[in-house]
């Protein structure tokens, strides 16, 4: 195994301890440390109007709404006389907390390091002159983009709720949609300069605990600065390296909701409108929320349809470089004088003109995403249409090249998720290449080495091929291929393990 | 993973065969455009050999319509040499591009080569990984395939065309159907003899369709005896010959009514059945082949009761006669060649598996009994419609 692993580069440890500001508490502390930023505000007080009180306010402008400052924290501050009366400092701070502050949130901070915090997840600090401790009032501003219909699963019937990046609002729209008290949110804080919460919903008693305990272990683990990209989390919550996604991502509400009640765990993070979900098996990927809106029949025509595109998106450019360049005897005969024909004067080999449009409908693909949605609809058009017919009329390449690569570029389109279609355009490339140097036999090979690893896949225990793999569909159990009926599906998914496998009467 | 990876693949290589005739035979790169693709194969016997003849297909231009000009015609190339597959061999070094036998649909056989036996022949078929044992066979009547390809093959036109038209539309017509080297070979196995469709080149006449000087038409059924040509079922012996072999799926006949009134009927479902019959110490002492016909009234030149039972009898009667003689004299013709080519024997042996001895079966020595039974349906009347 040597022959395949590099030496290992030593890279110098993450030496910084998790508290950024140990030390005590004091307005003049605070005003140290974050006086010099621009958006840093402070106001000085008089507690109940009472020169001998005096107290600091700090907050930071832009994180707080000025409403909420003024209404519930300014003007009890100022105008409660039952402060001016109150004796002892710690009189006082009782009673702040127990009323004297019309804000719904506050909580008392202790240290230097929790008052930062604190400011920064837009609380206002009230800091008594002299006290080594603080106030914490949750003032934070209610500007945020509204929920949103989801841009990517998009249904004909159903909800068209988005999640969107306030993380509050994302378990709203979950609380409101699974009204159980037992649905659990816990908060893990990921990132040190980043401090973005990360919240584990789960079923109280329908989730395995120890899924629950799994992901909140793993989640614990990551030691980063920050948290910022979609892509950062599943990658450290996972530790197979594959193209295949292993968390399943999802920007609707009522998605996020079905695989809570199927035993799963969703994940979200504060500043990413997305959802994850896991443990996740490779027939998820090919579910789409509009399979839930058709009947059943119409449903299960379209995700075997689904299933079929990922044999064509996945093989029908290999296939047609192999049987054009290995097996000619498997093409008709007509079908093969029309391809002769087609490629009289094209001067690159088969395999050459396969790549070359395979490489240059994923530029096209990546021009269009990139480019503002009007501008890229127009690349694709003009791309598609007018550079393939020229290509075409200029012999670079030959017609059937061209309709057999569109052909495969659009049917990975019906993936309902972005990153398993990712994972087949990589693997498609591959697939070809192995036929471009061995024909079908190439492919076989090459497929075999994929399934190969796919079975080698799993997440937090759940083998990636469930239910391909493993023991036999129990009745009453979701079928991967077909949608049944919502009536005869009356058991949860055993290889998650839930603790209330049946669904319903 | 990758030294997994890496590890299947080298397994896999390993359970295909690897080395000689193994992964390096099935993973020779050719490029389509540089194949001369052969749809037609014919084998005429030589003083010192035999000649091979191969017709490519004509090139399609992309929009789908046939190009015209000497290059993209049809080519033919010929070649004589001791075996099949030296002569093969020979012609690959002929032209601009690969010679490629994938795409051969058609085998034609001279009738010089064919009574001396085409078995040996075949075997090139049989071995060759290219060619199909699904190929067309064709024997070809006083004539050689070489020229029968020569002639067929000219300029807007070859003889893939209606070679591809015989196999196509065989159910248009009652007296050829075709036969492939694979049930050739088998049924020859088997039966010992066989039979396989005959076609006649002959001068091109107006109103038979053909392009160019000649026409290719099909001419009843060779029969051949452990693969040698022993004579042909034509004419009515043809029709007998589709009937007796199953083949028959449609045909048009025409009968005489009482009254004189000439009737067209179209057979529609044919179905024969043979079984033996034996006496009461167990000898086969004859074998009875059943046939059942439905037909619908075609044409009628005249006027006639459709509805009256009593025509109705007649037509039946009129039909089978007429399917009876054609069966038995398909039969006389193959007792006199000593040939059971419509494979009566075997086929008598599944009706009775456990009565059945082999050596009791001789066609020249058993008798066979045709009955005929005709079901005439009308199919309207004009005249009522009117």
């Amino acid at each position: 195994m040597r022959l395949f692993r590099r030496k290992p580069v030593p890279v110098p440890p993450h030496t910084r301890r998790a508290a950024d500001y140990p030390g005590a508490l004091s307005a003049r502390a605070l005003r140290d440390l974050l006086g010099g930023d621009a958006d840093f505000a402070a106001r000085e007080l008089w507690l109940g109007g009472d020169p001998e009180k005096p107290a600091a306010l700090f907050w930071l402008d832009g994180m707080t709404q000025g409403e909420k400052l003024a209404g519930e924290l300014l003007r009890p501050l100022s105008e409660d006389q039952r402060l001016k009366q109150a004796g002892s400092p710690e009189e006082t701070v009782q009673l702040l907390l127990r009323g004297g502050l019309w804000c719904a949130a506050v909580r008392r901070v202790d240290t230097l390091d929790g008052a930062a915090r604190a400011l920064m997840g837009g609380s206002a600090v009230l800091i008594p002159d002299g006290a080594a401790f603080g106030l914490a009032c949750m003032v934070r501003t209610e500007e945020r983009r509204s929920v949103e219909a989801p841009e990517n699963e998009k249904v004909t019937k159903g909800s068209r709720e988005a999640f969107s990046e306030e993380l509050r609002v994302n378990t709203a729209l979950v609380r409101k949609r699974l009204r159980t008290p037992r649905l659990r949110i816990a908060e893990e804080i990921v990132g040190r300069e980043s401090l973005t919460p990360v919240d584990v919903l789960y079923v109280d008693g329908l989730t395995d605990p120890a899924l629950v305990e799994e992901v909140r272990r793993r989640l614990g683990k990551i030691d980063t600065d920050e948290l910022f990209a979609a892509a950062w989390l599943e990658e450290y919550l996972i530790d197979q390296r594959t193209i295949f996604p292993l968390i399943l991502t999802t920007e609707r509400t009522d998605k996020l909701c079905s695989h809570l009640m199927e035993g799963r765990v969703g994940l979200l993070a504060d500043g990413l409108p997305t959802a994850y979900i896991l443990p996740v098996t490779l027939p998820q990927f090919l579910r789409a929320m509009q399979d839930n809106a058709s009947r059943p029949l119409m449903s299960s025509v379209l995700r075997v349809l689904r299933y079929l595109s990922v044999l064509v998106t996945l093989l029908l450019p290999a296939f047609y470089t192999a049987v054009a360049t290995f097996h000619q005897e498997m093409i008709p005969t007509r079908f093969a004088l029309s391809i002769i024909a087609s490629k009289q004067d094209v001067p690159f080999v088969t395999t050459m003109e396969v790549l070359i449009m395979l490489l240059a409908f994923e530029i096209l693909q990546e021009a269009g995403l990139r480019l503002p949605q009007n501008i890229g609809q127009t690349v694709s058009i003009i791309g598609g249409l007018v550079v393939g017919q020229a290509a075409v009329d200029a012999k670079i390449v030959s017609p059937v090249v061209l309709i057999v690569v569109a052909a495969a570029g659009i049917t990975g389109y019906t993936m309902p998720n972005q990153d398993f279609a990712n994972a087949l355009r990589l693997w498609r490339f591959l697939i070809c290449v192995a036929a471009a140097l061995m024909g079908l036999f190439g492919i076989t090979i090459a497929m075999a080495v994929m399934l190969y690893r796919l079975a080698s896949l799993e997440t937090f225990g759940v083998p990636y091929l469930t239910p391909f793999t493993g023991p036999p569909r129990r009745p009453g159990q979701r079928s991967a291929l077909l949608r049944l009926p919502a009536r005869q599906v009356k058991l949860r998914d055993s290889v998650l393990h839930p603790q209330n496998e049946r669904e319903q009467r | 993973m990758r030294a997994a990876a890496l590890l299947t693949a080298a397994l896999l290589l390993l359970l295909s065969g690897c080395g000689d005739g193994g992964v390096r035979d099935v993973t020779v790169a050719r490029e389509i455009e540089d194949l001369e693709l052969i749809r037609a194969m014919g084998v005429d016997r030589t003083e010192d050999g035999v000649r091979v003849t191969l017709a490519s297909a004509r090139e399609i231009a992309s929009g789908g319509e046939e190009k015209s000009g000497g290059g993209n015609e049809a080519v033919v190339l010929s070649q004589s040499a001791g075996t099949v597959s030296q002569a093969v061999a020979r012609m690959q070094s002929f032209g601009s591009k690969g010679v490629f036998y994938g795409h051969i649909g058609s085998y034609l056989v001279g009738e010089t080569l064919a009574r001396d036996g085409i078995r040996d022949y075949l075997d090139y078929v049989e071995r060759n990984p290219e060619m199909r044992l699904e190929t067309d066979l064709y024997v070809i009547r006083a004539g050689t395939a070489n020229g029968a390809i020569a002639a067929m093959t000219g300029e807007g036109y070859d003889i893939n065309e209606r070679l591809e038209f015989l196999q196509e539309n065989a159910d248009l017509s009652a007296d050829t159907h075709p036969v492939t080297v694979r049930m050739f070979l088998i049924r020859t196995e088997r039966y010992g003899s066989t039979i396989c469709p005959a076609l006649r080149l002959t001068e091109h006449r107006e109103g038979d369709g053909a392009r160019g000087d000649s026409a290719l038409l099909p001419d009843g059924f060779a029969v051949l005896t452990d693969g040698r040509l022993r004579g042909y079922l034509d004419g009515e012996a043809a029709y007998g010959a589709s009937l007796l072999m199953n083949e028959t799926s449609e045909d048009t006949v025409t009968v005489t009514a009482p009254g004189g009134v000439r009737v067209a009927l179209t057979l529609s479902d044919c179905r024969t059945r043979v079984r033996p019959e034996f006496d009461r110490d167990g000898t086969l002492t004859a074998l009875r082949v059943t046939t059942r016909l439905r037909a619908g009234v075609d044409e009628v030149e005249g006027r006639l009761d459709l509805e009256s039972m009593a025509v109705t009898e007649a037509l039946c009667r009129s039909l089978e006669t007429l399917e009876r003689s054609r069966m038995e004299e398909a039969l006389a013709l193959a007792k006199s060649w000593n040939a059971d080519c419509f494979g009566l024997g075997a086929r008598a042996a599944l009706a009775a598996p456990f009565r059945w001895r082999e050596e009791a079966w001789s066609p020249a020595a058993v008798p066979v009994i045709v009955e005929v039974e005709a079901q005439v349906e009308r199919s309207y009347d004009s005249f009522q419609s009117a």
